[in-house]
């Protein structure tokens, strides 16, 4: 450590307070865009009368409805999303110290939306209780892709960094050409199933919200409390050991959490690409490597970045709207293009 | 990987739009020009010429205003009416073409982007379809939203917020059809109107079945919807148009309802028809003919490659349906339908 530490804890309280205060902002943006032309002060009232829950004003029902039950919780949602792509995404690097690692090259996504097309074409009926299933067959579902590819890149008892992404691109192959399948032969049972691939947060409910979030909280604390072994992980797998690490159960610990909360923003959101992948490495080219202040920043810069696509994905060709996974693959892409031929060497 | 999916998607999602709903530049419906009287009935663009347009666009008086009235809607599901809707927005072409055809055109103020029929809907605000936007559709202020099969968890956000929404499912039967014209009409107080409609429908397929009453077994047809050999089976809706019509399809027993079709047991089945959907999408009789290796297909030797040259009419469940199937039966029974 190079980092005194005191100036290292004064330094990122500063970072991440700056980094939150932006996200507030963009927030706050966010919620006074939208095709209905509500002005901001009005947005601000409606707000406020609902977290005061008196309603004596003028208002029309119309805005209240617009800011509270469609506005709001698509916010939170993205909020959630993005930040759980981007924190999952950056733990998955730094497991595997591979900086292409991310729940979807890794299989995660496809994994999880393979275990939800299943579940949408069941023969059980499609009501509350199947909601509450969603994420946890999602969970599953990526669980159990991630063991599989773990066995697959496991070589002589380490892990091999070629393979881990090789294996998980096959499988993401596999999974999604199975989910096409269910869509192609699945009749009308399966066209739910579009709307999940396509992703995005125009139908999302303060229900979904609800449903989604102890998965992420649960999964994030855990990542949390351990986040900062990675920087341990980083080293060899020796030295890590003689430094007094258990590494395989940290690592199993902190890639079940990962998968946990990658699983649970793919069934908030369906499939929305380059988050976990590209929020990482933005952040990595500003601060640096030290995974206790790389973890909080990706998750906050992962919600920002979310929160205004999104702002795209609904406003840019009004009255229509766009999946916002288009939006991050349109902005992720080229980035992502760049960061690969970039004479940066990203350090991990 | 992710290209993978895109393109798979893309062509999917296109299929999915065709089954419902087609190019929106499409020409002057033919059919509906030459229509008759039945079929005037059903399409109020033609429908001002004959003495049927009174019940088509039968003004607010006639209507039936017994509200408020618990409607049931087609998955058993009930909602109370207060009135009748005054602001609709519809994410369904067929169901655009209901409420114009029942006469409720009036309270119609926004549509989906596929919504091309008839001509009122150009003026309207096209909100797309799979990603219609629900600020969008509250901001208007909707009081009732017509959806779609695919459309699931936009209808059940709508409800959440306190909107009535009546999802019409897009893959029906004729007689589905009939439902969803009388649900609409229930909906909108037009009763009566929707029974002229439905009965002016089964009159126009009646009598297009007793023309065909001789038919004993009408010619094998591949029913192309798209160059890349997407068809339709006997589960969909074009299916069922082309049973009506005695035609032996080539793709009846695939196991989806949108099978893509594989071009040798194409030609091993050697179609006498070939039925091209895409004519709108830029396949002709010429295209066909060109390809390698359909030389050997009877329906290319014989010069029956038929081009559907309002696709809309044929592969929209609504109100049009008499009209589509007379335009198959044209093209494949040209003695019998003039």
């Amino acid at each position: 450590m190079r980092y005194l530490f005191n100036n290292f804890i004064e330094s990122a309280y500063i970072k991440i307070f700056v980094a939150l205060l932006i996200l507030i902002t963009i927030s706050i943006f966010s919620l006074s865009q939208g095709y209905a032309d509500i002005h901001f002060s009005t947005m601000v009232k409606i707000l406020w009368e609902m977290i005061n829950s008196n309603d004596h004003s003028q208002i029309s029902e119309s805005s209240k409805l617009i800011i509270t039950e469609i506005r709001l919780p698509r916010l939170i949602a993205s909020i959630i999303v993005g930040g759980a792509l981007a924190y999952s995404g950056a733990t998955y690097q730094g497991i595997f110290r591979n900086p292409l690692a991310d729940p979807f090259l890794l299989g995660i996504a496809s994994g999880a939306s393979f275990g939800i097309a299943l579940l949408v074409i069941s023969p059980w009926e499609q009501n509350l209780y199947i909601g509450i299933l969603t994420p946890f067959v999602a969970f599953v579902s990526s669980g159990i892709t991630i063991v599989v590819v773990l066995l697959l890149a496991r070589k002589a008892g380490k892990f091999d960094n070629y393979s881990i992404i090789l294996a998980g691109v096959a499988l993401s192959a596999i999974f999604s050409a199975f989910t096409s399948f269910i869509l192609l032969t699945g009749g009308e049972n399966a066209r739910p199933i579009f709307g999940f691939l396509f992703g995005g947060f125009n139908t999302i409910t303060w229900l979904k919200v609800f449903l989604c979030t102890p998965y992420v909280l649960l999964g994030g604390t855990v990542i949390f409390l351990l986040g900062h072994r990675l920087n341990i992980l980083q080293l060899d797998d020796d030295q890590a050991q003689n430094l007094g690490l258990d590494v395989e159960k940290t690592r199993i610990i902190l890639l079940a959490a990962a998968s946990l909360i990658a699983a649970a923003a793919v069934s908030m959101a369906g499939i929305i690409g380059f988050v976990g992948l590209i929020v990482p490495h933005m952040i990595r080219l500003i601060v640096g490597s030290d995974y206790r202040l790389l973890l909080p920043l990706a998750a906050i810069f992962g919600a920002t970045f979310v929160v205004l696509t999104d702002i795209i994905a609904r406003t840019i060709i009004e009255p229509q709207e766009i999946p916002v996974g288009i939006v991050t693959a349109m902005v992720g892409g080229p980035f992502f293009i760049w960061l690969l031929s970039s004479q940066k060497r990203i350090s991990m | 990987m992710l290209r993978f999916k895109t393109v798979f998607l893309t062509i999917l999602f296109s299929l999915f739009v065709i089954s419902g709903c087609s190019n929106s530049d499409s020409a002057p419906t033919p059919v509906t020009a030459t229509a008759t009287p039945a079929a005037a009935t059903a399409t109020p663009a033609a429908a001002t010429a004959t003495p049927a347009a009174a019940t088509a666009n039968s003004n607010l008086n006639d209507r039936n205003d017994s509200f408020p009235k618990t409607i049931t809607d087609l998955t058993g599901d009930s909602f109370v009416l207060d009135g009748i809707p005054k602001n609709v927005v519809s994410i369904s072409p067929a169901a655009t073409e209901i409420l114009f055809a029942i006469g409720a055109g009036d309270s119609v103020i926004a549509v989906d982007s596929f919504s091309n029929f008839p001509v009122e809907t150009e003026s309207l605000p096209k909100l797309g379809f799979q990603d219609a936007n629900t600020e969008v559709i509250v901001s208007y202020g909707a009081d009732l939203v017509i959806t779609t099969g695919g459309h699931e968890e936009l209808t059940q956000q709508l409800k959440t917020l306190g909107i009535t929404t009546v999802l019409l499912d897009g893959a029906v039967s004729i007689d589905g059809i009939y439902l969803h014209i009388s649900l609409l009409g229930e909906i909108m107080g037009l009763e009566n109107n929707a029974e002229v409609i439905i009965t002016n429908m089964r009159k126009q397929i009646g009598a297009i079945e007793r023309k065909l009453e001789d038919v004993e077994n009408g010619p094998s047809v591949f029913y192309e919807l798209d160059p890349g050999l997407w068809s339709v089976s006997s589960d969909s809706f074009v299916g069922e148009l082309l049973n009506i019509l005695k035609l032996r399809n080539i793709a009846a027993d695939s196991a989806s309802s949108y099978p893509q079709m594989n071009l040798e047991s194409i030609i091993a089945e050697n179609p006498d028809v070939i039925l091209l959907a895409d004519f709108q999408y830029g396949e002709n009789s010429e295209s066909v003919k060109a390809r390698p290796g359909w030389e050997v297909i009877s329906a290319v030797q014989n010069n029956q490659i038929l081009e559907i040259r309002d696709a809309d009419v044929v592969s929209r469940p609504g109100p049009r349906v008499g009209n589509g199937l007379e335009l198959i039966g044209k093209l494949i029974y040209p003695d019998i339908f003039d």
